[in-house]
């Protein structure tokens, strides 16, 4: 193989492997996703087992994701039934993160949620704040 | 320039070897020992049976301190021990051992929850609990820190290492529990000590 095409099939690689790696569009929802999120979740949103759900196909980003900011702020605690099982750990609440620092994690982290941008949420902090006033 | 000229061009070729030649320098150096654990224990794993060093006898292990209501680097932990795991799951002679530091909450049931949820084998991996008298003592004969403190984030303060026991209970290594790439290092030294005479 001759050093051109060696270099175009390489520049194809790459080009090929841009749409898996290249990260979402992020507001600092990835950077709150990392510190609040990631350690139990996973840095992908892959979760850890039966221990830490994983977030692909979560119900939480489908119809009881207006649950979501609720429970990023006061955590979560007792069973509950996901797409692939039961979990128990309790998840711990976030009371620093304000409405707007929610709406961005909330934006980012169903971008993992779905794996794909079209079916993501795009949440406001406003809805969020109102949200938040509903919480039990 | 074709492929074949490539590799037959004489700098590339000697560069090549130099190449191989120091990453097998590299493995050929013993693990430095960097003490020795003898303390004899008595714990309770995640099906209630008994774990004493005997356990042990022979055999390499990785050992650490958690607890599982953790909310900080534990969870990274776990993930990177299961990583260890899938690496030796097939190999008797590599073991497991975490220790809980808050066996008030870490019961036999809770743990055995929590290993069963990790979907691991207690002959692999053992998760012990016991009276603190027991382990912190233990976590310090490892070199490990291990502290109460109502001020930690869950109330305590733990090294967020693994520790490396070869055959002869001599300590070979600590490795960042919650940093893959010092996982990858640890599973890769693992291979050095299997080959040790």
């Amino acid at each position: 193989m001759k050093m051109r095409q060696l270099l175009l099939l390489l520049i194809g690689v790459v080009l090929l492997a841009a749409p898996i790696t290249a990260p979402a569009t992020d507001d600092g929802g990835q950077q709150l996703y990392q510190t609040h999120c990631s350690r139990c979740h996973g840095i992908d949103g892959q979760g850890l087992r039966r221990l830490y759900p994983v977030l692909q196909g979560s119900s939480y980003f489908g119809q009881k994701l207006m649950q979501l900011p609720c429970i990023i702020q006061n955590g979560l605690t007792g069973n509950i039934r996901l797409q692939d099982g039961t979990y128990n750990r309790t998840m711990p609440g976030n009371r620093i993160l304000d409405a707007d620092q929610i709406a961005r994690l909330m934006r980012y982290t169903s971008q993992l949620a779905t794996g794909e941008s079209a079916a993501t949420t795009t949440i406001t902090s406003e809805e969020v704040a109102h949200l938040l006033q509903q919480c039990q | 320039m074709t492929m074949d000229r490539l590799f037959a061009t004489p700098i590339i070729s000697v560069l090549l070897c130099i190449l191989l030649l120091s990453g097998c320098g590299q493995n050929t150096q013993p693990l430095p020992v960097l003490g020795s654990f003898n303390q004899d224990f008595s714990l309770i794993n995640q099906d209630g049976q008994i774990v004493t060093l005997a356990t042990f006898n022979d055999k390499i292990y990785i050992t650490d301190f958690f607890f599982t209501t953790c909310p900080t680097i534990c969870p990274i932990m776990k993930t990177q021990m299961t990583r260890a795991y899938e690496a030796f799951v097939d190999n008797p002679k590599i073991l497991l051992l975490s220790h809980t530091i808050d066996p008030d909450h870490d019961t036999v049931e809770v743990l055995h929850d929590f290993a069963q949820r990790l979907e691991i084998k207690t002959s692999k991996w053992q998760m012990v609990t016991g009276p603190k008298s027991i382990i912190y003592p233990l976590a310090k004969n490892y070199m490990l820190e291990v502290v109460e403190s109502s001020k930690a984030p869950g109330g305590y303060i733990h090294s967020g290492s693994f520790c490396l026991i070869d055959a002869n209970r001599n300590i070979r290594g600590y490795y960042n529990g919650t940093d893959s790439a010092e996982v990858d290092q640890l599973i890769k030294d693992i291979g050095r000590l299997q080959g040790e005479k």
